[in-house]
């Protein structure tokens, strides 16, 4: 079942160009980071902890995707830019044009 | 520890250079109520915490507002990029310039440098938690305060999302003094300090 939908969520992200896919990556990551605040004040919430356990995968498969394809934005998704060179320093940091 | 994410929480995409409104949103850098005097507040309140749901949300915050102080830094360093001499000096932004050309100092929009004066971190509960209520409703103002001064939408939409932040911390500081005062005597909240007294 999760393997069926990672998968799903696979296909998703990568018909997404840059833009969109960082923007895809923002929007899920506001989303955990929202639900993650909200849990520390309600740690047993079921519908919050299964709102943020989707949402984690998906940012988490996203990254990955991000990586694979421009370059990695978490050091733990640095290994999957399978590159010849040190790609964190090539990709423009997120202030600057075509950063963000 | 902390790990750096290469992206901003929200994104920033100024076109027009605008040095006096830079001048005026420095202030969220590193100004009494700014993103960097928040996040220090929070991380150096959650040590001697002991309630674990507040400890959980000093951290948390305290992380978030670091984004928000790189956000602030990205719409200062936007409305300033490549300016000229000539713009420089019409536009006021001058006396900073001259100390920092166009590098990012915290500072306030008066120009007083940034000081850990501006919050406390005293070791009791209920006293820090409102502190860090009044902390959020006075950078809400701020905000409120900067969208009265700028027009442009594209510095607008970010700080819109800044100011919605503050109101949701807001609620989790709230939550978070019921979960401290629940636990206390209801008869006298004060009658010890669970950060000191055993």
């Amino acid at each position: 079942m999760n393997e069926q939908m990672n998968r799903q969520m696979m296909n998703q992200t990568r018909q997404m160009n840059r833009r969109q896919l960082l923007n895809h990556i923002n929007q899920i990551s506001f989303a955990v980071d929202e639900v993650k605040l909200y849990l520390d004040t309600h740690p047993c919430d079921n519908e919050a902890l299964e709102y943020f356990r989707k949402m984690s995968r998906q940012r988490n498969l996203a990254l990955k995707e991000y990586a694979s394809a421009y370059g990695p934005l978490t050091v733990d998704t640095a290994e999957d830019s399978c590159a010849e060179r040190w790609n964190w320093i090539n990709e423009p940091w997120p202030w600057q044009e075509g950063g963000c | 520890m902390w790990n750096y994410e290469k992206r901003l929480q929200y994104p920033v995409k100024i076109t027009q250079t605008n040095p006096k409104i830079a001048q005026i949103i420095i202030t969220q850098f590193g100004g009494p109520d700014g993103e960097l005097g928040a996040s220090m507040r929070y991380l150096a309140q959650r040590y001697t915490m002991p309630y674990k749901e507040v400890t959980g949300v000093l951290t948390d915050i305290g992380t978030e507002e670091l984004a928000h102080l790189e956000m602030i830094c990205a719409i200062v360093y936007q409305l300033t990029k490549n300016l000229s001499p000539e713009e420089i000096e019409r536009s006021g932004f001058a006396p900073y310039y001259v100390d920092h050309t166009l590098a990012l100092w915290p500072q306030a929009a008066s120009g007083t440098p940034w000081s850990a004066t501006t919050f406390q971190s005293k070791g009791d509960p209920i006293t820090d938690l409102n502190e860090d209520l009044a902390a959020e409703q006075k950078a809400r103002t701020t905000y409120d305060n900067i969208l009265r001064l700028v027009k442009d939408p594209e510095v607008c939409d970010p700080i819109r999302f800044l100011r919605q932040r503050e109101i949701v911390h807001y609620q989790r500081f709230g939550e978070s003094l019921r979960i401290v005062q629940d636990d206390l005597d209801s008869r006298n909240f004060y009658a010890f300090n669970p950060e000191f007294d055993k």
